[in-house]
């Protein structure tokens, strides 16, 4: 197994996340801003966070189980150009699924540190923020390698490259739609009020070229990604399998196309602001449902795939 | 020697059919376990008892009986006729 990520140490690593992020929940105040907007005490927030935390930490135990499958299924043929590739993937979703509790527990800290220390507030927002980017380049750097280098092992997919153009339209729509929300957001750079959250706390042009552009790269990384194992999918020889394939395919896409839903949605805040908790909740409800169903997927493809290699 | 190639090539090309990319890892582990031999020594007399085998690993991997039969068919007219 490689020696930079073993199964072992993954769930070690979700067991400390869990454990953090579960303290931190119990124990991190609630920001002002959301008691007052919905009318709540700190005693119901933080049971309110605790409903969305076990949500989570399932989420999180999926996509971990999903990395290891598919990483004990590629190490199984790691001697085949195809295990290689599935294994850089595999790496891809580690980050990925590793960036999900990083970014829960970072906003944890945020709202502490505005509690602690105010003028620490900016700091911590920025190096959440940064995290989060970086995570997501590695993640849809390996995701786009790997499944890269997956669609060339077939001859058919040579010719084949660049995504349809309904995709890049669908891309180039969401990419002017965020850019937009992002510059039009009043709390871009600054708090509306004195003790609120600013959502960047950065000038314009670094967010231009530090957060936005490479929110627009990580897109269309991953949704090429996606591609790239939709082509591999369909040249590949074998009906069994595809078959098996296909839960591993549709697995990856599922959990690139809900990380870009979700990063969408946090550029909403200021019309998400205005709508119910309850409504609220629910579209977080199904994201993280979608993610865990992603996850799902990838680790019955891998287990179907492992079963041709030991029978 | 060369005709066993060629039926070994055979055998792959019809296991490709159903198991593309793991094809040549699967045939390869069946003659190795079930007929204790290296794949280039396979032999025509070897089909029946590969095809044997290969119907119990197949059927682990799908439900579907037609796979499994047209599978194993297209591995037993090999041994009666070389062709698929």
């Amino acid at each position: 197994m490689s020696k930079i990520i073993r199964p072992g140490a993954a769930y070690f690593l979700f067991g400390i996340f869990t454990l953090v992020y579960v303290a931190l929940t119990l124990w991190a105040p609630t920001d002002t801003d959301i008691l007052t907007r919905y009318d709540l005490t700190s005693s119901e927030a933080r049971n309110l966070r605790l409903t969305v935390t076990l949500p989570y930490i399932v989420i999180w135990f999926f996509a971990i189980f999903g990395f290891v499958r598919l990483k004990t299924y590629s190490h199984l043929i790691r001697k085949s150009s195809h295990g290689k590739s599935l294994s850089t993937i595999a790496n891809g979703l580690f980050v990925l699924a590793v960036g999900l509790p990083l970014r829960a527990i970072g906003n944890r800290l945020v709202s502490l540190a505005e509690d602690l220390q105010p003028h620490l507030a900016a700091t911590s927002t920025i190096i959440v923020n940064y995290i989060d980017i970086i995570a997501g380049l590695v993640a849809v750097g390996l995701i786009y390698t790997g499944s890269q280098r997956l669609m060339k092992t077939t001859t058919k997919s040579n010719n084949k490259t660049a995504p349809p153009y309904l995709v890049m339209i669908v891309l180039a729509l969401i990419g002017t739609s965020y850019t937009y929300l992002t510059f039009t957001n009043p709390v871009r750079q600054f708090p509306a009020a004195e003790g609120g959250h600013a959502a960047y706390y950065l000038p314009d042009f670094l967010l231009l070229f530090t957060v936005v552009l490479p929110y627009l790269i990580i897109w269309y990384m991953g949704l090429h990604a996606a591609y790239f194992i939709r082509i591999y999918r369909k040249s590949v020889q074998g009906i069994i399998y595809k078959k098996a394939l296909a839960y591993l395919a549709a697995g990856i896409v599922f959990v690139v196309l809900s990380r870009v839903a979700m990063r969408y949605m946090a550029s909403l805040n200021t019309i998400v602001e205005a709508w119910t908790l309850q409504y609220l909740l629910a579209i977080i409800y199904c994201l993280l449902i979608f993610i865990a169903i992603g996850y799902g997927l990838i680790a019955k493809g891998a287990e179907k795939l492992k079963k041709i290699e030991e029978v | 020697m060369i005709k066993a190639n060629s039926l070994y090539q055979d055998v792959l090309a019809v296991t490709t059919d159903y198991l593309g990319p793991a094809a040549r890892r699967f045939v390869d582990r069946q003659i190795d376990s079930h007929l204790s031999k290296a794949p280039e020594e396979l032999t025509k007399s070897d089909l029946k008892t590969l095809a044997a085998w290969s119907r119990v690993s197949m059927a682990l991997l799908t439900n579907d009986k037609q796979i499994v039969n047209n599978y194993v068919n297209r591995l037993m007219s090999l041994a009666n006729n070389g062709t698929t």
